[in-house]
């Protein structure tokens, strides 16, 4: 059995036909995993493979809805009783005793979590280089990065040691990975994933996300992890009478029946053979129907300083709790009084991005900054939603590059954090204004991957996977390349 | 350690505002950091929102209220295997500081 | 030289079923440690809270009673500071500040006090979770070598009430913290009685010096005691020519004084900002109207029909009044036995001293009112003396045992009381005085009182003793 080629539809397919061969298909993953993650490390944390097969049989032979299906899972989702580390030392030690509400959906549905993937330090990067557990490489050339942070999910999913994966997308984190490994990346609208279980970052523009092969692969994973959550105050549930599978599939639409819109400044910076690419695709867009305006929005400059402004007052906040308490390293706390306790845990289990966005985060919140900062960049935050909403209302979802260059080596931008923060330019503004992004394969510069972005208000999410699948039809999915490991 | 200049920062208080230790060699450095990060935040100073409303959530949906019916959750098992207990009380730092 | 006092006061919610942001159970007193807990209450990564209807309804209520305006969004923010107490580092509160605001701001209570009547402002009511119980291996935490935490508490919800300066002693805020209290128990909001029940910082200057905040006093005896501890010390500062230092201090209970919190070179900056798992939750005028026509009597509307309609002093219907519980206990006594008065008078001076020696809860009352009413329609029918009843009193309150059968079980129904028959007696010759006379000549005509005496009791008084009394008194 060959399994480069089987995404969650082909998976699920034919475990529900044959649970025979779904011990076939994990003996096959396994053995690939074992070849090839150790020249990637997108795993933190592997699921015991005699356990996951016994489950997945009894799942396909009880006809469940993912019939065992291998779900990679990145490692700021929690897990009841396997390992949750964030990739940072500081939670090297933690197993969650309770299950993320998506991770819940994915077992009750009878899918099996496969493993943890490796990030991005508490999601801080663009690189997955800032993990404790080492940098995640590039299926594509090992010498670069996978993107971030959800970079173990990604590079697993490329490098076909998992259907599907769940990420993460906070200002990027899960169409970046996806963009530079040749993967579909795709962040919903605030609220329609549950944020119950996943470790925040940025509470306001944290996402659960799903990587896969296909836009098929990620609606069909959307049907069972979305849903208004009663355990998350800010879950939503998707209006729609339609599962979003069968939206997508529903044969009526056709590109013609979408508009798009090129922000000039979105293209400003990008890389000239990414830049070439993505014309030529949007060429064949426009050739197949799709109507492509062009338009400036120069607030959207101010978006990458606003995103970074919030996202690191909120995860001051959010980080404050780790602290050697209940949970996480700890050392003997005799004799030693909590100021210094606390400085000593924190000095030691966080790395250095990390403590960076932690201390800036709490500086730009403290008395004499919050106006200056936190206040304005919400401020920001309002005009580019109100500025927005109206260019989706009169032009259509925003077509950009997911990332102004193609992925860079490792080590290049690490040593440089604002280096490190453009490379989130084209992505953080679906954060800000809460909308659905999807990221898709549009070809490759250099032999390395470019991915495509469509961008779109709240609540488009469903026409937006449509339109995205309407394209991949036209310019072909991730599933056809696969890269040269194994 | 105050660091002079038109941002300065002042390592210590941050490191007490953050509860996080870092030594001289770090400290430098990421001093050196947050004055470039800052310069790039200050970019956000050149456009006037007097006028606009702050958005502390991306979506107009109200919030949620949980009907108080009580579920009771027994953790002390995770508890005695993942923290310091003495008793079943867990174990923490002195509360008196030493100045 | 004027005092000047305000008090911020936290009464935790412990009528309601669970936690603030949690299915937690609230009934964590009788629980091991950190037996009462989830991923939500001990701050695990990725736990989301989720407001409780019902702490939000309690919570308008006490605004109502106290004639706050209630603002109309819900918007909860996080307070930072770091503590071993706190499992997230940051406490889920309200502040007044752009973007943020209290629950309700405005309003007041009118406390009587020597005869007349004082209006305390109210500034705002806030509404937050409270931090886990923390507790020294040593009992002191100076000499304690670590601290230890338990999470059982943590999570409960608080009402935080903030008043103007404008009180003026430690009887005035003894007096408003009594009234609060009172109140609280009558909305179903905060058994006060039990621990923890209520904490309570005061902020206390000498007219014209420095404000000082004393924190972490937890009961009312506390409270007068610390109040007037730190007035005397300020006032002593100023007699002796000096300044009182503005500074935060702590009550040590144990040693009945107040003592500076340790110089402290680092000033905590809270760095409030909206809880972004929390959007607002809009107070509706529909809501409010709902809460407020369900609202339960009022303890002062109560104490005033208690003395309209039943007659009682303000000194009594002010104690029955005190507790919901005991107020209802009365008035359900009253359906079996028709003297108010006469209850009253019971429930105040022998019913609630028994309650008080066992600990002072209602919890300890297992007798039902009816009980309490027959024993005093026994009384009054003198089938008991009003010493017999003061000896049965304490099984039927705290036993739930029934008043005939006592009697009965224990022979108590004959009329065995000395002072009971003399009574009888005297009541007999008084009305037979030709029959006493009759007696004194002719010692067989001695029966015929005797007769009479057992007819007044339907034959339950104690033949013998009768016989003895009669032919005692007939030698006088």
């Amino acid at each position: 059995m060959r399994i480069e080629h089987i995404g969650v539809a082909e998976y699920i397919e034919n475990a529900r036909n044959d649970p025979e061969w779904v011990s076939e298909y994990y003996s096959v993953l396994f053995e690939r995993i074992g070849k090839v993650e150790p020249e990637i490390n997108s795993y933190i944390t592997l699921a015991d493979p005699e356990k996951a097969v016994k489950n997945a049989v009894e799942s396909a032979k009880r006809k469940t809805t993912l019939a065992g299906l291998p779900v990679a899972v990145k490692d700021n989702i929690s897990t009841k009783g396997m390992k949750t580390t964030c990739g940072s030392r500081i939670l090297s030690n933690y197993v969650p005793p309770y299950d993320a509400t998506a991770v819940r959906s994915i077992k009750e549905h009878g899918g099996v979590i496969l493993g943890k993937t490796n990030l991005d330090e508490f999601a801080m990067g663009s690189t997955t280089e800032t993990s404790f557990y080492g940098p995640t490489r590039n299926p594509w050339d090992l010498d670069r990065v996978p993107g971030g942070s959800s970079g173990g999910s990604a590079a697993a999913v490329a490098a076909r040691i998992a259907p599907v994966s769940l990420g993460s997308d906070t200002g990027g984190s899960v169409r970046n990975p996806a963009s530079f490994t040749g993967t579909v990346g795709f962040k919903p609208t605030y609220g329609v994933i549950s944020r119950y279980g996943l470790i925040a970052y940025a509470s306001s523009l944290d996402q659960i996300g799903i990587i896969g092969l296909s836009v098929e692969d990620i609606a069909l994973l959307l049907d069972i992890v979305s849903g208004e959550d009663p355990r998350d105050s800010t879950s939503i549930a998707y209006p729609s009478a339609k599962s979003f599978y069968s939206s997508i599939k529903d044969g009526d639409r056709y590109l013609g029946d979408f508009k798009a819109v090129l922000v000039s400044e979105m293209w400003r910076g990008v890389d000239p053979d990414v830049n070439t690419v993505l014309k030529a695709v949007i060429g064949k867009l426009e050739s197949n129907g799709l109507e492509v305006t062009e338009i400036s929005i120069p607030e959207i400059e101010y978006a990458l300083p606003t995103y970074y402004i919030i996202a690191m007052a909120e995860a001051s906040s959010n980080l404050a709790r780790y602290s050697g308490m209940l949970f996480g390293i700890s050392k003997d706390p005799s004799g030693v009084d909590w100021v210094k306790y606390y400085s000593r845990i924190r000095g030691i289990g966080f790395g250095r991005e990390v403590k960076r966005r932690i201390i800036l985060g709490s500086y730009i919140l403290s008395e004499g900054f919050f106006d200056q900062y936190y206040l304005k960049a919400l401020k920001i935050r309002r005009l580019l939603k109100q500025r927005l909403v109206k260019v989706y209302g009169d032009h259509g979802f925003i077509i950009s590059p997911t990332t102004p260059i193609t992925a860079p080596r490792l080590g290049e931008n690490i040593d440089d954090p604002l280096k490190l923060y453009a490379l989130d330019v084209e992505t953080v503004v679906a954060n800000l204004v809460g909308g659905p992004s999807i990221s898709v394969p549009a070809g490759f510069a250099g032999g390395l991957p470019v991915g495509l972005q469509i961008t779109g208000p709240p609540l488009s999410d469903l026409d937006m996977l449509a339109l995205a699948y309407r394209i991949e039809e036209i310019i072909g999915s991730g599933k056809t390349h696969a890269p040269p490991l194994g | 350690m105050l660091l002079g200049g038109k941002m300065g920062f002042d390592i210590e208080r941050l490191m007490r505002l953050a509860l996080i230790y870092v030594d001289e060699d770090e400290a430098s450095r990421l001093v050196n950091d947050l004055k470039r990060i800052m310069d790039f935040f200050n970019k956000i100073n050149s456009l006037d929102v007097e006028s606009v409303d702050p958005l502390y959530h991306v979506l107009d949906a109200s919030g949620k209220l949980r009907s108080d019916k009580p579920e009771p959750k027994d953790t002390i098992e995770w508890i005695r295997r993942h923290s310091r207990v003495k008793g079943d009380m867990v174990v923490g730092p002195r509360t008196i500081v030493e100045e | 030289m004027r005092s000047i006092i305000g008090i911020e006061l936290h009464i935790q919610v412990n009528r309601v079923g669970s936690k603030l942001f949690c299915s937690c159970p609230t009934n964590y007193y009788s629980a091991e440690a950190n037996r009462n807990t989830c991923p939500v209450c001990l701050g695990l990564p990725g736990s989301l809270p989720v407001v409780n209807y019902s702490v939000i309804e309690k919570a308008t209520r006490l605004a109502l009673a106290l004639s706050s305006r209630i603002s109309g969004s819900l918007i909860f923010v996080r307070k930072h500071y770091f503590y071993p107490d706190l499992p997230k580092n940051y406490q889920i509160s309200q502040y007044d500040r752009a973007g943020m605001v209290p629950f309700a701001s405005g309003g007041y209570l009118d406390i009587g006090f020597g005869g007349s009547s004082k209006r305390i402002r109210i500034r705002r009511i806030n509404i937050e979770e409270d931090p886990a119980k923390i507790s020294y291996p040593e009992g002191d935490p100076l000499k304690s070598p670590y601290s230890l935490i338990d999470y059982n508490r943590s999570g409960m919800p608080l009402l935080e009430i903030v008043t103007e300066a404008d009180m003026e002693s430690s009887k005035e805020v003894r007096a408003f913290l009594e009234k609060i209290l009172t109140l609280v128990d009558y909305l179903d909001i905060c058994d006060p009685d039990l621990e923890g029940a209520f904490r309570v910082d005061a902020n206390i200057s000498i007219e014209g010096g420095e404000r000082v905040e004393v924190k972490n006093i937890g009961s009312l005896r506390d409270v007068e005691k610390a109040i007037n501890y730190e007035l005397t010390r300020q006032r002593n500062i100023i007699r002796a020519g000096g300044s009182v230092k503005r500074e935060t201090r702590h009550w040590d209970s144990a040693r009945g004084v107040t003592v500076t919190s340790r110089a402290k070179e680092y000033e905590e900056d809270y760095r409030y900002f909206p809880d972004p798992d929390l959007p607002p939750i809009e107070i509706t005028k529909e809501f409010i109207d709902n809460v407020s026509s369900n609202m339960p009597e009022l303890p002062w509307v109560r104490a005033e029909r208690f003395i309209e309609s039943y007659g009682l002093s303000r000194y009594e219907a002010n104690v029955l009044t005190s507790r919901r519980w005991l107020a209802d206990y009365f008035e359900n006594a009253l359906k079996y036995y028709g003297n108010p008065s006469k209850l009253a008078d019971l429930l105040i001076n022998d019913f609630l001293g028994i309650v008080n020696e066992h600990g002072g809860s209602p919890r300890v009352v297992k007798g039902s009112p009816d009980k309490v009413g027959k024993l005093l329609s026994f009384l009054d029918r003198g089938v008991i003396s009003i010493k017999i009843l003061k000896q049965i009193l304490p099984d039927v309150v705290l036993r739930d045992l029934d008043p005939e059968e006592i009697i009965r079980s224990r022979g108590l129904d004959v009329i065995s009381d000395r002072s009971v028959i003399e009574k009888l007696v005297d009541e007999v010759f008084r009305e037979n005085p030709k029959a006493v006379e009759d007696a004194k000549k002719n010692p067989k005509a001695i029966n015929f009182l005797i007769g009479k005496v057992m007819a007044k009791t339907r034959g339950k008084a104690h033949p013998a003793i009768v016989r003895e009394v009669v032919a005692r008194k007939l030698r006088e």
